[in-house]
């Protein structure tokens, strides 16, 4: 049961990733590798929030998500300037600092020996300890996630996203504003992105940089590309089958050094051959370009 | 005063490291109009080649590069062939082939994982002896890391200016449909390409994984530092390329000077893209028109 739980956890966790990166990405066209930076952030800025600053959840929780919010207003200052290939590279550029960041800055986030004794939430007296309880918070914040997606995607702000993603030329001259457009899908992807750090920082009680290196942005990448993107169903489906493709392998019952990597073979095989055949993903709108 | 003129110096060996590869990720990216991000897959492969046949089989240092040239050289024709050649003829947008290309980068060095674990490998060497110019002292591997990939550097950058393959390459860049039009022989001209892409990333490859050795997924580190110095330069300009990487190398023995070294690549990263943000065609790009804005 307590299986099935953190399973439950984890596509709540890594659906909220993949939606955030889905409106960047999916309905921005803007391919960063930049998804982890901002899961990191709210990660730690939680943890510090919480253990060293002291506050309560009802507290750090909405700075987080706040600090989260102005780390993507930065981010997409610096990464504005460009387009295409140069923007994905300028968003590797910034994962590849905040990984330094992380790992380099010992003092407040503990570097390579991590971030421990971050405590379940508590909110108006109950605390969420028990597997099941948290397990139902985040699916509820997943849910949320969903349903406020749902939400955006029918606002005249997505369709405008979705118009410069098709031409940004063409969008500017009926008075869409690019850059602001943008930054605001970037100011929203990370937003959801922090969220599901600072939740993940309660699950697991204790962080370390490893998990929000480009790897993991990659990973949240591999998830749109697969499920497909521009939709909301896409990116869930995604995320679905990328957490079930270990678990399935561990019942085959190959050993952890080789399950590891194997699921990495198999999906960047996925990746392949997927661009190749179906660039829309298995049920997304959008095929990358 | 002293320590500074160390740390250009060591900055200008990793300088014309990254030159070299940048030059193997441009040529590739100018010719394909593909982010070559199988690049670090390249990377590894060549290191690793390395060590199966200098440390495994304990092979002379000569013959070992050799057969790691060769793998490498092997390695590419099957990232053209199985890869590269067929999405091109599907017509696949840039950022669907940069995707694949990303998958063959994930395949490859999770291959190498399995086949040689995750821990770092090292090649067992004699000591490298050090030699003194005035106060600067570099090992001999250093010294040879910086004539041989300068040469590199310097040979490929006139073999793209000057013979008519490599201006083909550029046109290939340029105008893929006219490339067509006029009969240029594309898969001889694709198959260049990516083996002096491949000979570019290998030899920086071997000679840092002779120093420092080399674990299965520092292709990622090796690919972003090779792109940011060709977009810092300017992504169509070959020397501008050569130009980034000194700046890079540069920006990182200057961050050492001032604080810890383990903040180089942070640090210097965020240098270049904060230089990169008020010039985004890099130091020498060119304007381009509107539509094709980077």
């Amino acid at each position: 049961m307590t299986y099935v739980l953190h399973l439950a956890v984890m596509l709540g966790l890594y659906g909220m990733l993949a939606m955030s990166a889905n409106i960047a990405i999916g309905y921005g066209g803007l391919l960063s590798l930049a998804t982890a930076t901002f899961y990191g952030i709210g990660a730690y800025l939680y943890a510090w929030l919480s253990v060293t600053a002291g506050w309560s959840a009802a507290a750090a929780f909405p700075a987080t998500i706040a600090g989260g919010a102005l780390a993507g207003g930065v981010f997409a200052l610096a990464t504005l300037r460009f387009r295409n290939e140069t923007f994905t590279v300028a968003t590797m550029a910034v994962q590849m600092v905040a990984f330094g960041v992380f790992y380099n800055w010992t003092d407040v986030t503990g570097g390579p020996y991590g971030f421990p004794d971050i405590a379940r939430p508590s909110l108006f007296g109950f605390v969420f300890e028990s597997q099941t309880s948290f397990c139902a918070a985040v699916l509820a914040l997943c849910l949320a996630s969903c349903v406020l997606f749902r939400f955006f995607s029918r606002t005249r702000f997505a369709l405008a996203l979705r118009t410069l993603r098709e031409d940004e030329l063409a969008a500017a001259s009926l008075g869409i504003a690019p850059n602001r457009t943008f930054a605001a899908a970037l100011v929203l992807s990370a937003m959801l992105a922090a969220t599901a750090g600072a939740l993940f920082a309660c699950y697991v009680s204790y962080v370390d940089p490893t998990g929000f290196a480009i790897g993991e942005s990659v990973f949240i990448l591999a998830m749109l590309i697969v499920g497909g993107s521009g939709n909301l169903k896409g990116p869930i489906i995604g995320a679905a089958i990328l957490l079930a493709l270990p678990e399935a392998l561990r019942f085959i019952g190959l050993p952890a050094d080789v399950a590891g990597p194997l699921r990495e073979i198999i999906y960047g095989f996925l990746l392949i051959v997927l661009m190749y055949l179906k660039p829309k993903g298995l049920a997304g709108d959008y095929a990358i370009r | 005063m002293e320590l500074l003129l160390q740390l250009v110096a060591n900055g200008l060996v990793q300088g014309a490291l990254v030159a070299c590869l940048a030059a193997g990720f441009g040529i590739v990216y100018r010719s394909f109009r593909v982010f070559h991000v199988a690049m670090g897959a390249q990377f590894v492969v060549a290191s690793y080649a390395f060590y199966a046949a200098a440390a495994i089989a304990k092979m002379p240092t000569a013959v070992a590069v050799v057969v790691a040239l060769a793998a490498s050289a092997a390695f590419a024709m099957l990232l053209e062939f199985a890869m590269y050649r067929p999405f091109a003829k599907r017509r696949c947008a840039g950022g669907t082939t940069m995707i694949a290309s990303l998958g063959a980068l994930i395949v490859t060095e999770n291959v190498l994982a399995i086949t040689f674990g995750n821990e770092v490998k090292t090649i067992p060497h004699a000591p490298y002896g050090s030699m003194a110019l005035g106060a600067v002292r570099l090992t001999s591997l250093q010294l040879w890391q910086f004539a041989v990939c300068a040469a590199l550097f310097a040979v490929a950058g006139l073999v793209v200016a000057k013979s008519r393959i490599g201006k083909a390459c550029w046109a290939l860049g340029d105008e893929p449909d006219l490339a067509r039009a006029l009969r240029l022989p594309l898969g001889r001209i694709r198959a260049t390409a990516m083996l002096l892409g491949a000979l570019l990333v290998s030899v920086p490859a071997l000679m840092v994984s002779a120093d420092t050795g080399m674990d299965p997924h520092e292709g990622m580190r090796w690919l972003l530092m090779a792109s940011m110095a060709a977009f810092f330069g300017g992504r169509d300009r070959y020397w501008g390329w050569g130009a980034g990487a000194l700046a890079l190398g540069l920006a990182q023995a200057a961050v050492v000077w001032r604080l810890p070294s383990q903040w180089a690549d942070t640090a210097a990263f965020a240098m270049l893209l904060g230089v990169l943000a008020f010039r985004p065609r890099g130091l020498f790009g060119r304007a381009r028109r509107a539509e094709e804005a980077a």
